[in-house]
């Protein structure tokens, strides 16, 4: 049975609900109807090897940050939890701090609570919007609301934050013994960073056929980036609605259509794309290692026009600010072996398309007169032998 | 030899021979001062050297080529579409050669077998069809064309006069078969006409060449005769060749007529 935690829920109706659940426990207990194992002790176990995201990062080194696109698709841990103790409300803060120690003392900043949970079975599993751990809420001592994806634009901090998870007991606002902690040390930590890095200088987009190659100049050293990613749009598109997670904060939330600076130029005029802001998720068209000095986009529509802008990216993908909004057509170009066989020219298929008979009659002579050579040369080699 | 070249266009000597041109230069530059170290040898000494008689047995020559490569594409064509998509600038293949030298014909040379193999690649933006637009734009995307000659030939060095009279100079001819591996890269993948067929093929032909080597060993005959006697190189040479491959019928005349030049040493 799970307890999906960390939605609104208050702590007076938590605090009922724990009443409810001591005078259940209670009951059981003069019942005899209570396992004997559970009611003994009050501790918190934790299985690392069940933690789960909905979105597992490809990076090993750092699979439990959280970052900005994981924010706006409301991402959220899942602990699966051994409770020895039914009778108290587990709570789970995050934080760079002692937060079990200084439990109530939240509005310091280095604690916050990011969801609370009644232990009704022996294993009951804790769900932690990544959102709750990224609007470091210190407000209140109430476990967080339901934030939208709004509180993902309110994360600036370019190194981003580390924080451990603290998992503990409470009564009557403090904390008690047997809780534990879970900092993912062994697997690069967690934490949240959600900004990208700085954009390239200058950009140059120039024309291939079903794609365009945008020449990445004027490169400053940022060690937090990894790569450079291209965001394509086709001109003349406004906001898109059905890119809905993407645009709750990504699109939308960025974009100043009243502004002229920064935007694309005329004629690839889109709000999506801005210099000097992030672009909306679902618009990627290209990635380049941070060494390239060329960016090929995936592949596009021939004769569309679109407009282009290149981010940094960091390790956990986020993508930072645009840089400044260009113009590319892709359109139907002739290679070199269309115009060849447009020409008359012969051959293709494949390496292993092999036919003699294309050979010219010089050639075939010309083969017989090896293989005599050849045989003349063994024929030698044998008689000296 | 201590020699440092200095590429045409640079101020600094060559650290590295990357660009082909300097290459090219190089090798000229090497030839010319053996040439050079022949002329400037002292008076009353014989330029040629004294025939040897301690050759460790010998079976085989390796050569390390290197020439300019234009391939013959527009003879399998209506129209100059080579010229016209990769322009007129050189482009060089690097190869390498393997003989084996299978008899000695006395008075005569080496007559053996042997077997090349070379890379080289020509690349240019693709072409917008016409008719070409008002403005056009500037076209990155490239087609690559990518040949691997290879050949088997048979191979006669006659050394003759290097080895009983001392000139250093070793003529010698080469014929035999060629095969070539060609394909096109369109920019994205490999290259596709309209009607399916894919850029890349083989191509059979020809194979002939003449040329000479110049005998190094006449610069310092005492490390010839101490490397023959450490490691089995009999002979070192510097070669310039004239080379055809020729690669008729219907399929992509990859072939070319080029000079070809290079080191090579026979074990």
């Amino acid at each position: 049975m799970a307890n999906t935690i960390g939605k609104g829920v208050k702590r007076g109706a938590l605090s009922r609900v724990r009443s409810v659940a001591a005078g259940l426990a209670a009951a059981c207990a003069v019942l005899l109807c209570a396992p004997a194992t559970w009611a003994q002790s009050s501790t918190i176990t934790l299985t690392e090897s069940r933690v789960s995201r909905n979105q597992y990062r490809q990076d090993a080194s750092r699979r439990w940050w959280i970052s900005y696109e994981d924010c706006v698709r409301g991402d959220a841990f899942t602990f699966p939890l051994g409770v020895s103790s039914n009778s108290n409300l587990i709570e789970v803060w995050a934080g760079n701090d002692d937060c079990a120690e200084r439990r109530g003392q939240q509005d310091r900043g280095q604690c916050w609570i990011v969801a609370a949970a009644p232990p009704d079975t022996p294993q009951t599993t804790v769900i932690v919007p990544v959102r709750n751990v990224v609007a470091q809420s210190t407000a209140s001592s109430l476990v967080p609301m339901e934030y939208d994806a709004s509180v993902c634009e309110g994360s600036i901090d370019p190194d981003g934050q580390s924080v451990t998870f603290y998992f503990f007991f409470q009564d009557g606002g403090k904390a008690l013994t047997g809780g534990i902690t879970w900092d993912a040390k062994a697997a690069g930590g967690t934490g949240f960073d959600l900004v990208g890095p700085a954009p390239p200088g200058s950009v140059d987009v120039t024309v291939g056929e079903s794609q365009l190659s945008i020449s990445i100049g004027d490169v400053d050293e940022e060690g937090d980036r990894e790569r450079f990613e291209a965001f394509c749009v086709q001109g003349g598109t406004a906001v898109d609605p059905p890119v809905a997670p993407a645009l709750d904060a990504g699109g939308a939330a960025v974009i100043d259509a009243g502004s002229s600076e920064g935007a694309a130029p005329p004629e690839c005029s889109t709000p999506l794309l801005r210099a000097g802001q992030r672009a909306p998720l679902g618009y990627s068209c290209g990635l380049a290692s941070e060494t390239s000095g060329t960016l090929q986009t995936s592949e596009l529509v021939n004769g569309t026009t679109y407009a282009v802008g290149v981010a940094g990216q960091d390790i956990l993908g986020n993508a930072g600010a645009l840089s400044d909004i260009q113009c590319g057509t892709p359109l139907v170009l002739d290679d070199f072996y269309e115009m060849y066989t447009e020409s008359g020219g012969r051959g293709g298929g494949g390496f292993c398309n092999l036919s003699f008979t294309r050979q010219s009659s010089e050639q075939g002579r010309l083969m017989a007169l090896g293989l005599f050579f050849a045989a003349l040369l063994w024929r030698r080699t044998r008689s000296r032998e | 030899m201590n020699q440092r070249v200095f590429c045409p266009g640079t101020s600094q000597p060559s650290r590295s021979l990357a660009k082909p041109a300097c290459v090219a230069n190089a090798l000229l530059a090497s030839a010319l001062f053996a040439n050079t170290a022949l002329a400037q040898m002292p008076a009353g000494v014989d330029w040629r050297s004294n025939p040897r008689s301690d050759y460790s047995p010998q079976n085989a020559a390796l050569e390390v080529r290197f020439g300019p490569y234009r391939p013959k594409v527009d003879e399998s064509t209506n129209s100059p579409v080579f010229e016209e998509f990769f322009g007129d600038d050189k482009r060089y293949l690097l190869g390498l050669e393997l003989d084996w030298q299978i008899w000695r014909a006395p008075y005569v040379g080496t007559l053996g077998v042997g077997a090349g193999w070379g890379y080289t690649q020509f690349s240019a933006p693709n072409q917008i069809p016409p008719p070409p637009p008002e403005e056009a734009p500037t076209v990155s995307q490239e087609s690559n064309l990518n040949i691997m000659p290879m050949y088997a030939v048979g191979v006669l060095r006659i050394d003759s006069l290097a080895r009983n009279f001392g000139v250093p100079f070793v003529p010698y001819g080469k014929l035999g078969l060629a095969y070539a591996l060609w394909w096109v890269n369109d920019g994205v993948a490999t290259a596709v006409n309209d009607a399916g067929l894919k850029g890349k093929d083989t191509s059979i032909g020809t194979q002939a060449a003449l040329g000479v080597m110049l005998l190094l060993d006449v610069l310092e005959p005492s490390a010839a005769r101490a490397m023959d006697a450490e490691t089995g190189v009999n002979n070192s040479y510097l070669f310039l060749e004239w080379s055809v491959s020729d690669f008729g019928g219907d399929q992509m005349n990859v072939g070319t007529n080029t000079w070809v030049t290079g080191l090579a040493l026979e074990m």
